[in-house]
């Protein structure tokens, strides 16, 4: 289903401003090329099969959200292979990717029409979309006007429209208030029903127990074990958080 | 490990509420995005508004009336339906300065999507070029019926289409290759404002290019921008039809399109990087 094979990804951050030709220019004239590589995935491989639910654990900057965009094609692997053989709907930071100046519900049809649904398809889909995320008063309002909690409402709930095979879902259940969370429960629990593929991280260790059914262990970009999620996370919260 | 896969595996994907797959191919999903990109982006920029729309038009217009007033008053010019031509050059010209600093402008405004959801990266300039489209066709209607009140129409407008296309698709063009440059170099915008300008000036909008000395004429028709308005004068204004002047027209056009659709290609996989 997804199998990743050998992936690192190296970052170059340069040391000074790089992106205008006038700064290009000048650091051609000085010979100032400096920047720092830097392994943000290093030599990882796995393999996940369909209907697994996979949490992937490690601490800030530990290469997760990286490995997340990679599988789902937004940035290229330096090295190595991925191979995904279905559908796939990352869900990333969640409101992000929102266009601010759009309406709540352009926003709602362009993401829709993402996710490959037609406009037709859409136009059924909103209200019931606004009344998921609370948001029905606000349709017509532009996306900047709205509270960041409303924002990541609308991005859950839109996200969670996908229906396809696998979903890559980075750090969603930090959002909005008790009730909301809940919503998002019943969610997560109807993914897992219907046999979604899901890669999950999250630094929330109860609901990594809650739903994975095996967990991916990372540390500065590399894969330091998998497996039973009770003993990744003991693993986890006793040698890597605890050094 | 292995055993909990198998567990997994054999859960059969059935739910009661499952929502309907999306079933439609790959280039439906991407001409719709294209759709909803270019028509919120439409609507945020006239305000949903007749007078969103009369708003954008005061710069062409203005330009408009500059250039005629010392062009007929202070070296009048001996072009025939002057404010005719002065005007299908302006507004072209105003269309392809929009198309292209718009591909700069919405490249950077859709970066936090295009680090978000994988889709190609083109879909992002041809949205901004159809929104562009959309107010060019309104100007364009609007210069009709101007031409049908001043001079009338020959048969010849229905070829009209087609220098109107070749504008598009050369303009495009040139959005694609800007926006790959914008990627690397985040100060293309004031050099492209600079360069912009000197393109006005070589290109036959107030002035026609029959007058200049015969090498400059030649070095002239390599400027798609020039075969273009000269087309677009030919159908409105002059009743002239030249096969292979309107052929090598298409031809310029098409190739600055691959040209330039080829480049964006190239990076485009590095673009999330690059924002």
């Amino acid at each position: 289903m997804i199998s990743v094979h050998n992936v690192s990804k190296v970052f170059r951050i340069p040391h000074a401003k790089k992106n205008t030709l006038y700064h290009n220019i000048l650091s051609t004239l000085t010979k100032s090329y400096d920047y720092e590589s830097f392994f943000a995935v290093n030599d990882v491989s796995f393999h996940i099969t369909a209907g697994e639910f996979v949490g992937i654990v490690g601490r800030n900057g530990s290469g997760k959200s990286t490995l997340l965009k990679i599988l789902s094609g937004i940035y290229q692997p330096t090295t190595g292979d991925v191979h995904v053989n279905d559908d796939l709907f990352p869900l990333l930071e969640l409101g992000v990717g929102f266009q601010s100046d759009f309406t709540v519900r352009d926003n709602i049809y362009l993401y829709g029409s993402l996710l490959g649904f037609s406009r037709t398809e859409m136009k059924c889909k909103t209200e019931e979309i606004l009344d998921f995320a609370e948001l029905t008063r606000f349709a017509d309002a532009r996306l900047e006007k709205l509270s960041t909690g409303m924002q990541m409402r609308l991005g859950f709930t839109i996200a969670i429209q996908s229906v396809a095979p696998i979903m890559l879902v980075d750090e969603v259940l930090a959002v909005g208030d008790k009730a909301f969370a809940d919503k998002c429960k019943l969610v997560f629990w109807d993914l897992k029903n219907r046999g979604t593929t899901v890669l999950f991280v999250s630094h929330d260790l109860e609901s990594v127990i809650e739903y994975c059914t095996r967990v991916i262990l990372m540390d500065s970009g590399h894969l330091i074990d998998q497996g039973e999620p009770n003993a990744m996370v003991d693993y986890y919260t006793h040698h890597i958080v605890g050094q | 490990m292995k055993t909990l896969e198998v567990e997994h595996v054999a859960q059969p994907a059935k739910s009661v509420h499952t929502a309907p797959r999306p079933s439609h191919s790959n280039l439906t999903k991407y001409i719709n995005i294209v759709r909803e990109l270019a028509v919120a982006d439409f609507r945020l920029k006239y305000h949903d508004s007749v007078l969103g729309y009369i708003w954008s038009m005061l710069n062409p217009m203005l330009m408009f009336a500059i250039y005629y007033f010392v062009f007929t008053r202070i070296f009048p010019s001996t072009i025939q339906y002057y404010p005719i031509f002065l005007l299908i050059g302006i507004l072209s010209y105003a269309f392809f300065q929009d198309c292209t600093f718009s591909a700069m402008n919405s490249l950077s405004a859709k970066s936090g999507l295009m680090k978000k959801v994988y889709f190609p990266k083109s879909i992002i300039i041809f949205s901004s070029t159809s929104t562009c489209v959309l107010s060019y066709v309104i100007n364009t209607l609007i210069l009709l019926l101007l031409v049908g009140m001043l001079k009338g129409f020959s048969p010849l407008v229905l070829l009209l289409p087609i220098p109107i296309a070749c504008l598009i698709i050369f303009s495009a063009g040139v959005a694609f290759l800007l926006a790959t440059l914008y990627a690397y170099f985040r100060d293309m915008g004031q050099i492209w404002g600079v360069l912009v300008l000197v393109i006005f000036w070589i290109s036959p909008i107030v002035f026609d290019v029959d007058k200049l000395p015969p090498l400059v004429v030649t070095a002239e028709y390599f400027n798609p921008l020039t075969r273009i308005f000269g087309l677009l004068r030919h159908y409105l204004l002059y009743d002239y039809f030249n096969l292979r002047f309107l052929l090598m027209t298409v031809l310029y056009s098409v190739a600055t399109f691959i040209l330039g659709f080829f480049v964006f290609q190239r990076s485009e996989k590095r673009l999330p990087e690059l924002f």
